[in-house]
């Protein structure tokens, strides 16, 4: 019974966190949608009428990290990656599995480390009170987003490692991600 | 450590990484972080990951590639595919083998608003697909023209991969764009001659259709006046010098969306899905780039480079003789790694050879893509040929192989002629730029 909770658990959070991934995906592809919808404006007021939107560029440089870093946690559960699977599949079975567990783990590694070290990357920049350069927009809370987004990766990439576990030991009925495509 | 032993270390245990299936980004960015911090230090080991990642992540330049993946993605979904495909199919369909040229005329056209290979060959796989097998194509001929009519996606301007090797080699881009002209047309007609080449061979690989009338082909024409102004407004401002490249990456995505909107109403669902794919798409070429910048400071640290680029012009190879080497070793990669991956590897290396033996870098950028579109179509990992295969399971790889080797065929004849006369790579941004 308890082992039984704990898997609805298990896929309460993953649920969540697919959730979650997607949004994040949609609401960074929406900013950058609404960038270049800036650009066009900048473009047209400064050809026609001599009068350019202010600081589009400095928009556009402290947007791109949070539209990109919203995109990864989508991209580590869809699996989309470029990768090469020729020695497992040559393997196959648990061989195959262990390999794709080992990748999950490396990658979760990777990104718990990088996120790690952007916790001090936007506390100094915080610190250092940085800012755009035409709009004097300050540009921590940016990169403190960013860093949210990295940590969401984080669990993101660590739901990719426990279903790979799960398989690999044979715990799961194959709840892997719903929108898992496979590498 | 002696640092060369380490970079040569540190490169075995990259390939050790990837072959167990760590994204290949992922390998290169550990590596790149380790062995920098064995040279360095751990500490600036490890601020690398977010000094690098961030200056990445603000690089004005590579947005540019999210701008346009989204171009091409709004441009598909707003049927534009479709159009450009219809006009060469009104005006060449009816010959025999014609179905196959509209394909890769297609393909070359919608090449010009979306920049990448496989959704090129996705797109063109739904709208040609279905027609040709429906006309009495043979499997082999239809598939084989798809997929190799969408590696026209990489070469044809915009494309992702050009835009990833003139950052990663600091390149002009629109330089590589405009050196990528004649080839591109090279290529299309290279592959309308392996269409025909496949119906000399097996004349019932195709049939004929009946001709269709002056007033639908104009309707055609009409019709698919989108996507020519979406190309035109996009290559034309950049060529022209209207707009800088992530100005008209930005006025693509904007076109391309009001077509969208105007063509197929609010349906947000749709858009949704349209930008959660580019934004999935987006992250894995970040991710990759994240990698390979981590790891060029690892090689940069370690001299390797130039170490290489000495030796191999201490032993007295020719110049020629160091690009087909150059050649050879994509061709084994491609047999392991997906080619860009290769492209992104080895470019610490190639670069500066190719610079020490005096090949233009705009030149070697244009081989490099042909190499990758190479790779695209050829087994083991031939991405094309797997999305066409993804998408209809009952023809069998071997078929789609079989279709492909004309094309292939065409490809070397290609590359054999841009590598034996570079001015028709060259000549043209000596002209323009």
């Amino acid at each position: 019974m308890g082992a039984h909770l704990g898997e609805e658990e298990l896929n309460r959070l993953q649920r969540f966190t697919e959730r979650l991934a997607h949004a994040l995906a949609l609401v960074g592809f929406t900013g950058l949608l609404i960038l270049a919808i800036m650009v066009v404006v900048d473009i047209t007021l400064r050809r026609l009428f001599d009068y350019p939107l202010q600081g589009v560029n400095d928009v556009a440089a402290v947007v791109m990290a949070v539209v990109v870093s919203a995109c990864i946690p989508n991209s580590l559960l869809a699996r989309q990656n470029i990768s090469v699977d020729v020695l497992g599949t040559i393997l196959g079975g648990k061989a195959h599995l262990a390999i794709n567990l080992f990748a999950s783990l490396a990658v979760l590694l990777f990104f718990a480390l990088m996120t790690w070290q952007f916790i001090p990357y936007a506390a100094s920049i915080t610190a250092r009170g940085e800012q755009t350069w035409v709009l004097k927009w300050p540009v921590g809370p940016w990169w403190w987003v960013a860093t949210i987004f990295f940590v969401v990766a984080v669990v993101a990439q660590a739901m990719v490692a426990l279903v790979d576990l799960r398989r690999l030991m044979g715990w799961e009925n194959g709840n892997a991600p719903s929108h898992e495509q496979g590498n | 450590m002696d640092p060369l032993l380490l970079a040569g270390l540190g490169f075995a245990i990259m390939l050790v990484l990837i072959a167990l299936h760590v994204p290949i980004g992922i390998a290169m960015g550990f590596v790149g972080m380790g062995g920098f911090a064995m040279v360095v230090g751990w500490g600036p080991g490890l601020t690398l990951l977010a000094s690098e990642t961030a200056a990445t992540l603000t690089n004005l330049n590579l947005a540019v590639i999210p701008l346009f993946m989204l171009m091409g993605n709004l441009a598909a979904s707003s049927g534009l595919a479709n159009d450009v495909y219809n006009i060469a199919h009104s005006f060449i369909g009816h010959r025999k083998g014609g179905l196959a040229t509209a394909t890769v005329l297609g393909c070359g056209g919608f090449g010009a608003i979306c920049g990448s290979g496989v959704a090129t060959t996705a797109t063109f796989g739904r709208v040609a697909l279905p027609e040709m097998l429906e006309r009495g194509y043979a499997p082999s001929l239809a598939t084989g023209s798809i997929a190799a009519g969408g590696t026209l996606g990489i070469i044809v301007p915009p494309s992702t991969i050009m835009l990833l090797y003139a950052i990663l080699t600091e390149q002009f881009v629109v330089e590589l764009f405009t050196a990528a002209m004649i080839p591109a047309l090279l290529a299309i007609l290279c592959y309308a001659g392996a269409v025909r080449v496949s119906i000399l061979i097996n004349p019932s690989a195709a049939s004929e259709i009946e001709k269709r009338s002056f007033r639908k082909r104009m309707e055609a024409l009409r019709n698919g006046w989108g996507v020519i102004f979406l190309a035109t407004v996009v290559l034309g401002g950049i060529y022209s010098g209207i707009f800088t490249v992530n100005e008209a990456a930005s006025v693509g995505v904007v076109v391309a969306f009001a077509f969208l909107i105007l063509r197929k109403g609010i349906n947000l669902r749709e858009l949704a899905s349209v930008l959660v794919a580019s934004a999935t798409a987006t992250a894995m070429i970040y991710v990759m780039v994240f990698g390979a910048t981590i790891f060029s400071y690892f090689m940069a640290v370690t001299d390797a480079p130039s170490f290489i680029v000495d030796g191999i012009a201490g032993s007295g190879m020719s110049a020629t003789g160091v690009i087909l080497m150059l050649l050879a070793m994509y061709i084994v990669l491609g047999a392991f790694f997906d080619e860009v991956a290769a492209m992104i590897i080895t470019l610490p290396f190639v670069i500066p050879l190719v610079q020490q033996f005096g090949f233009d870098l705009v030149w070697w950028g244009i081989i490099n893509v042909i190499v990758i579109e190479i790779g695209m179509i050829t087994p083991p990992i031939g991405i094309n040929v797997m999305v066409l295969n993804a998408m209809r399971r009952d023809i069998g790889l071997p078929t789609i192989y079989r279709g492909i080797l004309p094309f292939f065929a065409a490809d070397l004849v290609r590359l054999a002629i841009l590598f034996a006369f570079p001015v028709l790579t060259l000549w043209l941004p000596s002209v323009l730029l």
